[in-house]
C-alpha cells in the first residue's frame, strides 16, 4: 500500500495556502508569514519521502530548504524594518501607489 | 574546479578587507582568473565547456559593474563578488540540491544589489525584485521536494518515472521561467532592470539572467531529457506557449518604451522567450545551445546597456540621448553591433545563437510538427516585430547631436572589446558540451 | 503512524489559515510557531526524528521568532485585510493546482515502516559533498552581507 501519496497529499492544503498568502497579501510581513508556511510544508514533504523510503539524503535536502527559505524570510524582516522606519508602513502595494502619486 | 573555487572565496576575503577602489579591481582580476581553473571536478561541481562558458556569460558583465560603478561603496563590491561566485556555481552545479542552493544565493544577492546605491527611491525596485524571488524560492523548493518524493535521487541522470517526479519537474520549470521573466510574470523584470542604478541593472539584466539560463540548460540535459523521453512531453506545449507570448510582449513593450534601459529590459523579456524555444528538445545539444546564447546575449547586452551608464552615469537615458554617442564613432559602432546582435542579424553572434535555438526547436520528434512550424514562425515575426525598437535606437546612433558626451576611455575600451568578440562569435559558434552524472 | 501524522497535519492546516485571516500580525506570527511545531511533531510520529527536531528548533525557534519580533515592531500590528482586485480568481487557479497536484501525488511509492534517522549518514551526505558546502557557506554569507547592506541605509541616510 502506497502511503507516501496520502503523506504528501496532507501537506497540499497548507502549500496552497502559503502560496495564496504569497501572491494575494500585501503586507510584507504577512508575506514572510506565508513563505515559512510554504517553507513548512516543503521540509514536511521531504521529511516524509526520506522516512517512506529509508533515503537520508531527504532529510538533508529538508534541512537547506529550511536554511534556505527561512533566510529568504530574514531578508524580507530586514527589508520590512527599513520600510518600517523610512517610510512608517509596511504596505507593498500602497508603496508602489504612493510612490507613483510622487511621480506625477 | 577547486582552484577556482579558491580563488572566488579569496576574491571574497580580499573584498571584505581593502577598500572598494582596491577591491574593485583585485576583484575583476580573482574572478577573472578562477575562468582557467574551471576544470575537474569536485563533489557535485563539475568544470566543463559548458560551465567555462557559462562563467565566462556571468563574468562579462560583472567586470564592468565592478570596474565601473560610479559611486563606490564596499558592500557592493562585495555583494557582486559573492553574486558572480554564486553564478559560476549555478553553472557547475550537478546536482538539483546544489543548482537550487546556488540559485538561491544568486536570488538574494541580487535583490541587494538592486538597492545601489542604497536611496530610497531603490527601496521599491528591491521589495519588487525580492518578492518575485521568493515566489520564485518557493517554486524551486516545492518543485525539489515533490522530485525528490517522486525520484528519490537528486541526480540529475537517475529518473524515476512517476507522476509526483514530473509534478517536481514542472514546479522547478516554472521556477526558472519565473526568474527568467517569462510571460505572464515578466513585468517585474521591466520594472526592476529599468529603475534600478544603471550599473547594477547591467548586472541583474544580463549575469543573474544568464545564470538563470544557464540552470534551464543543466535541468534541460538532466531530468527533462529523460521525461521527455519517457514520454511527458506534453508538460513542453503550454510552456512553449508562454515562450511566443512573451516575445510578443517584449516586442510590444520595445516599441512603446523611450528610455534605453526600458528598451533593453523588454528586449531581455523578448530574449529569455527566444532561448527557451530550445526546450522543445531537451538534451546536451540544446544545453549546449543554451550556454553559447547566454554568451552572445551576455556580450550584447552588456554593451547596450553600458551606453547610458557612459552617458548619464546611474540614470536613465533617452533614445534621444543615445545620439551624443555620435562624436564617439568607435564606441557608437560598439553599441550598434551589440543592437544587431540583439536582433539577430547577421555578420553578428547574435544571428547564430537565434539560428541554433531554431535548429534545436526543429530536432524535437515528439511534439507534433504542425505545432513547432507554428511556433518558430511566431517567434520569428515577433522578433522582426522586436526590430523596430532597436533600429530606432540605431538611427539614433546615426543622428549628429549638439553637445558632446564626457569621455570614458576605459569603459569605452572595454565596449570595443566586447563589440569585437560578438562579431568573432560569429565566425567561431561554439555549442559546448555539458557532462552529466 | 501515518494516522498521527496526517491528523497533526490537519491541525497544522487550521493554524496555515489562521496565519493568513488573522487581522493582528503577532497572533498570525505566533500561529506560524505553532505550524512549524506540528509539522515538526508530525515528522517525529513517522520517524524522521532529525528533520523533525530542525523543524523545531530552527523553524520554530528561529524563523518563526524573527517573524514575531517583526509583527512587534512592526507599526501597524492590525491588518485590515483586503481581499485583492484577482484575489477569488487566484484562489480558484490554486485551489485547482492544489486538487491537481494532490491526484498526481496520490500513488507516490513509499510505505512507512520502522525508520529512524541516521544522523551519522545524515551529516556523511551533507558534508561529503564539497560542492554543495560551499555553495551552502556562499548562501550564509550572502545572507549576512545582503541584510546588511539593506539594513545599513538607516545609518547612512544623512550622507
Amino acid at each position: 500500500m502506497a502511503e507516501l501519496g496520502p503523506a504528501i497529499w496532507a501537506t497540499i492544503p497548507i502549500f496552497v495556502l502559503g502560496l495564496y498568502g504569497v501572491i494575494a497579501r500585501r503586507n510584507l510581513i504577512r508575506i514572510m508569514l506565508a513563505l515559512e508556511i510554504v517553507g513548512a510544508a516543503t521540509v514536511t514533504i521531504l521529511g516524509a519521502a526520506a522516512a517512506a523510503n529509508w533515503q537520508d539524503m531527504g532529510e538533508v535536502l529538508g534541512l537547506l530548504a529550511l536554511v534556505a527559505i527561512g533566510i529568504e524570510g530574514a531578508f524580507l524582516v530586514a527589508l520590512a524594518t527599513l520600510m518600517n522606519e523610512v517610510l512608517g508602513d509596511t504596505d507593498v502595494i500602497l508603496f508602489k501607489e504612493r510612490r507613483r502619486g510622487e511621480e506625477e | 574546479m577547486i582552484g577556482a573555487l579558491v580563488l572566488g572565496l579569496i576574491a571574497i576575503a580580499q573584498a571584505l578587507i581593502f577598500p572598494a577602489s582596491v577591491s574593485r579591481v583585485l576583484s575583476a582580476i580573482l574572478l577573472s582568473l578562477a575562468l582557467f581553473f574551471a576544470n575537474g571536478r569536485v563533489g557535485s561541481l563539475v568544470g566543463d565547456q559548458f560551465t567555462q562558458v557559462g562563467m565566462l556569460a556571468v563574468l562579462i558583465p560583472a567586470i564592468v559593474t565592478l570596474l565601473f560603478h560610479k559611486r563606490q561603496q564596499r558592500h557592493f563590491v562585495l555583494l557582486v563578488t559573492m553574486l558572480t561566485l554564486a553564478g559560476y556555481l549555478v553553472a557547475a552545479s550537478r546536482n538539483l540540491a546544489t543548482l537550487a542552493i546556488s540559485l538561491e544565493s544568486l536570488a538574494l544577492a541580487a535583490a541587494a544589489v538592486a538597492f545601489y546605491p542604497g536611496e530610497r527611491e531603490k527601496m521599491r525596485v528591491t521589495a519588487t525584485y525580492l518578492i518575485f524571488s521568493v515566489m520564485a524560492a518557493v517554486l524551486l523548493f516545492m518543485g525539489l521536494a515533490f522530485y525528490f518524493a517522486g525520484a528519490n535521487t537528486v541526480s540529475l541522470v537517475q529518473f524515476t518515472q512517476t507522476p509526483t517526479a514530473i509534478v517536481g519537474l514542472t514546479f522547478l520549470l516554472a521556477a526558472i521561467m519565473l526568474k527568467l521573466a517569462i510571460f505572464p510574470m515578466h513585468a517585474w523584470a521591466v520594472d526592476v532592470y529599468s529603475l534600478a542604478s544603471t550599473s547594477a541593472a547591467i548586472y541583474l539584466s544580463t549575469s543573474v539572467k544568464a545564470a538563470a539560463m544557464l540552470a534551464l540548460g543543466i535541468l534541460l540535459a538532466g531530468p527533462l531529457k529523460f521525461a521527455y523521453q519517457a514520454g511527458y512531453w506534453q508538460v513542453i506545449i503550454p510552456a512553449l506557449v508562454l515562450v511566443v507570448c512573451s516575445i510578443a510582449a517584449g516586442a510590444a513593450g520595445m516599441a512603446r518604451s523611450k528610455g534605453v534601459k526600458r528598451l533593453l529590459a523588454f528586449s531581455s523579456i523578448a530574449h529569455a522567450g527566444f532561448l527557451s524555444l530550445v526546450l522543445a528538445t531537451p538534451g546536451a545539444f540544446s544545453a549546449g545551445v543554451i550556454a553559447y546564447y547566454a554568451l552572445v546575449y551576455s556580450l550584447s547586452n552588456t554593451v547596450a546597456f553600458s551606453a547610458p551608464l557612459l552617458l548619464k552615469g546611474e540614470g536613465e537615458a533617452t533614445l534621444e540621448e543615445l545620439s551624443l554617442l555620435y562624436k564617439r564613432p568607435l564606441t557608437a559602432l560598439a553599441v550598434a553591433i551589440a543592437l544587431i546582435s540583439l536582433l539577430g542579424l547577421p555578420p553578428t553572434a547574435g544571428f547564430n545563437a537565434k539560428l541554433l535555438a531554431l535548429v534545436s526547436l526543429f530536432k524535437s520528434s515528439a511534439i507534433p510538427q504542425w505545432f513547432l512550424l507554428a511556433t518558430a514562425i511566431a517567434a520569428v515575426v515577433f522578433t522582426a516585430a522586436t526590430g523596430y525598437g532597436y533600429i530606432k535606437a540605431i538611427g539614433y546612433l546615426a543622428k549628429k547631436p549638439e553637445e558632446t558626451p564626457q569621455p570614458w576611455p576605459e569603459l569605452e575600451l572595454l565596449m570595443i572589446i566586447y563589440a569585437f568578440m560578438i562579431l568573432l562569435l560569429y565566425f567561431y559558434p561554439l555549442i559546448p558540451k555539458i557532462n552529466v552524472f | 503512524m501515518i494516522e498521527a501524522y496526517i491528523l497533526i497535519m490537519g491541525v497544522a492546516t487550521a493554524f496555515a489559515a489562521a496565519v493568513l485571516w488573522d487581522p493582528d500580525l503577532v497572533r498570525a506570527a505566533a500561529s506560524l510557531i505553532m505550524v512549524f511545531l506540528l509539522s515538526g511533531f508530525a515528522l517525529l510520529a513517522l520517524g524522521a526524528w532529525f528533520i523533525g527536531a530542525m523543524q523545531v528548533l530552527l523553524g520554530a525557534g528561529a524563523v518563526a521568532i524573527i517573524a514575531l519580533y517583526a509583527a512587534l515592531t512592526s507599526r501597524k500590528r492590525t491588518e485590515v485585510l483586503k481581499s485583492p482586485k484577482a484575489g477569488s480568481i487566484a484562489a480558484i487557479t490554486l485551489g485547482i493546482l492544489g486538487i491537481s497536484v494532490g491526484l498526481l501525488t496520490l500513488s507516490t511509492p513509499g510505505t512507512f515502516t520502522i525508520y529512524s534517522s541516521n544522523a551519522y549518514k545524515i551529516a556523511e551526505l551533507l558534508f561529503k559533498d564539497i560542492g554543495l558546502t560551499v555553495a551552502l557557506s556562499l548562501l550564509m554569507i550572502v545572507a549576512l552581507i545582503a541584510s546588511a547592506y539593506i539594513v545599513r541605509y538607516l545609518y547612512v541616510r544623512g550622507e
